[in-house]
């Protein structure tokens, strides 16, 4: 179909109005984070920064001085909380997923899980935080490991059921004919066809425990368990607020998920299932 | 020595919830034996299957297989392949792993497992292909594979789940050649589940015809084609299907007379000699007089044959003909239905005209009229 000139501009318009929308304020954490301190409290505010400055970057980056150490150290702790508790939650998921599935496992049980991540985590907070201190487990990776994966498990699960649920049945029974067990045929069968769900809901689950910011508020009080978001809020409540630290920092924790969605997207776009059953 | 059957069905019932599915089935196969499972959409012949891989398990009755007892047994302890309607290949491993996925799973030693792999892939003309992923594979190599998969393990039985439904209708004709061959050369024993009544009849060694989760009758091929047990099987087996036309017939000493209506008010009358008249209820009556489209010809090409007193001929006003390259059909409207005569192919007919029909009625079949029980 051809467009006139006219549908074209209101088109390429459109689009540039949802970019300029959705992008302008990382944008402007980019040029904040480049800025020269005068430049970003100059009345009227100065959007071209006068001069490029990295040094932020390279303070954040380097172990010398507290900024660099606090900001690596949150950075460890983030990959940490949040890689392990997306491993856990995962590993965890994928068989119940499959017992919800195909084995019949009660929907009430899945509904029941899910209705844990409809109350608001202020609820969770005091018996948690009381048990952990029972136990001695405050400010420590573990602890948030072992809270997020909680956390992640309702909807993982959910989301993993629900791509199970379309996956071709004949192709497992056709696996069991040939004599192979359920956790073989999960295995080798079942999860190579779920790869793309399993890519997405990995890539949504880190995402989430990477921004909490709540319960590690809570729960940690210093470098060995401090995770990224607290580690901003740190940086912003100085006695001197420098915006444009706050801006490096936000800048550098938005890559490690971006470049886990870009290594990720060649499982969640392409179709692994084709060829298994008639096509 | 007696041989042991290699699948014994008895008195097995299936429902789901107050649906009863299958009712009553009972069979045996002798090894070797190609069964083939037919009836139209929903009469129970893929949930039989399905009862018999264990995939189903089964309300009550019991299931043997190679004479142990595997009415409770997981598939994988039954000692049978399958062969599914959607192939269901593993998508992501290569067509060698997909034939030898079996004996993976049993921790057969690679050599022997490379060599059995071999061996089938040479059968079914696969050996080219080894290394590519089903989705390089066209439809009909596909189900090569499938069948590789099945045959490598060398199980006691065989099940096929209308395998070649997704095929186009010439490769359809080019596997069950191909199927019936693998059959001949490996002694295979094969319960194979169709909709498709040419597949039944051109593979089976024996047919097995289910209506409404009840097995209707089981017998070869000739047997369910000449003798029908009663009208379903008749209409359901061959094509055209016979004609089941209302005839009133009455015992006339050592034959039987037969008068069927025709549309134009002329009825054709007909004697049959072959049926003892015993067979038919005192008295005049109406029944329902099958006929194949070949037991209904042109007088004109039977000259020879016409002495035979089960060849009488009578004239036919033609309803429609159809030419169809090898014969031509041509649609009578007798007894209330369009029975179908089949012609020569170089027959000068045309339609509305009257012809002279030759009808063999050596190889007639009487139903009841309300039950379609064979009389």
């Amino acid at each position: 179909m051809r467009r006139s000139l006219s549908q074209t501009l209101v088109l390429y318009g459109c689009a540039a109005l949802l970019a300029v929308f959705t992008l302008a304020p990382l944008l402007w954490l980019v040029v904040m984070s480049i800025s020269a301190p005068t430049d970003l409290t100059e009345v009227p505010l100065r959007w071209i920064p006068s001069q490029v400055d990295f040094s932020r970057y390279a303070s954040l980056l380097s172990l010398e001085g507290g900024n660099g150490e606090r900001f690596l150290s949150a950075l460890r702790n983030s990959l940490l909380t949040a890689g392990g508790a997306t491993a856990a939650a995962l590993l965890l998921a994928i068989p119940a997923a499959y017992a919800f599935s195909r084995r019949r496992a009660s929907m009430v049980l899945l509904f029941a899980f899910l209705a844990t991540i409809m109350m608001p985590p202020i609820t969770y907070i005091l018996p948690l935080y009381a048990t952990f201190s029972t136990f001695g487990m405050l400010n420590h990776t573990i602890t948030l490991v072992i809270v997020y994966t909680a956390m992640l498990l309702p909807f993982a699960t959910w989301l993993m059921k629900a791509n199970i649920d379309v996956l071709p049945l004949e192709v497992e029974q056709a696996a069991f004919m040939e004599g192979a067990s359920t956790p073989y045929t999960i295995r080798e069968v079942v999860l190579p066809l779920a790869l793309p769900a399993i890519a997405a809901t990995a890539m949504l689950s880190f995402l989430v425990a990477w921004d909490e910011f709540f319960y590690a508020l809570i729960f940690t009080n210093d470098l060995s368990a401090k995770t990224l978001p607290v580690a901003i809020a740190d940086f912003s409540a100085g006695r001197v607020t420098d915006y444009g630290v706050i801006a490096s920092v936000g800048v550098l924790a938005t890559l490690p998920p971006a470049i886990l969605a870009i290594a990720f997207q060649k499982f969640i776009v392409s179709g692994l299932v084709a060829g298994s059953v008639k096509g | 020595m007696q041989q042991t059957s290699i699948l014994t069905i008895d008195s097995l019932h299936k429902t789901y919830g107050d649906v009863a599915v299958l009712k009553d089935i009972t069979l045996t196969m002798e090894p070797g034996e190609f069964l083939v499972l037919v009836g139209p959409s929903g009469c129970g012949k893929s949930t039989l299957l399905s009862c018999i891989s264990g995939l189903t398990e089964i309300t009550s009755g019991a299931i043997g297989i190679a004479g142990k007892d595997r009415t409770h047994d997981e598939p994988a302890d039954r000692d049978i392949a399958m062969v599914f309607q959607s192939y269901a290949l593993f998508p992501n491993m290569s067509v060698a792993r997909n034939i030898g996925f079996g004996l993976e799973v049993r921790k057969v030693a690679e050599a022997e497992k490379k060599q059995k792999v071999a061996e089938v892939a040479e059968l079914l003309k696969i050996a080219q292909l080894l290394e590519r992923k089903p989705a390089e594979l066209s439809g009909g190599q596909r189900q090569r594979v499938a069948m590789g998969r099945a045959l490598v393990r060398d199980p006691k039985l065989f099940l096929f789940d209308e395998p070649l439904s997704n095929l186009d209708a010439k490769l359809r004709v080019t596997m069950r050649t191909e199927i019936k061959r693998i059959h001949q050369t490996t002694g295979a024993s094969i319960v194979y589940v169709t909709h498709d009544q040419i597949e039944a009849m051109t593979l089976a060694s024996r047919i097995v015809v289910m209506k409404d989760g009840v097995i209707q009758q089981i017998g070869t091929p000739q047997e369910i084609y000449n003798t029908p047990v009663n009208a379903f099987v008749a209409d359901f087996m061959g094509a055209p299907s016979m004609n089941l036309m209302t005839a009133q017939v009455a015992r006339d000493g050592d034959r039987i007379r037969i008068e069927i209506p025709a549309a134009d008010g002329v009825p054709v009358e007909l004697f049959d000699y072959g049926t003892p008249p015993e067979r038919l209820p005192d008295g005049h009556g109406n029944v329902l007089v099958g006929l194949r489209p070949e037991a209904m010809r042109d007088a004109a090409q039977m000259n020879g044959a016409l002495n035979n007193r089960h060849i009488q001929t009578a004239s036919c006003l033609l309803d429609v003909v159809e030419p169809a390259g090898a014969d031509t059909y041509a649609v009578i409207n007798l007894g209330g239905k369009e029975a179908v005569a089949r012609l020569s192919a170089d027959a000068d007919v045309q339609a509305g005209e009257r012809t002279e029909i030759a009808f063999d009625l050596s190889k007639i079949s009487y139903f009841d009229m309300d039950s379609g029980v064979r009389l």
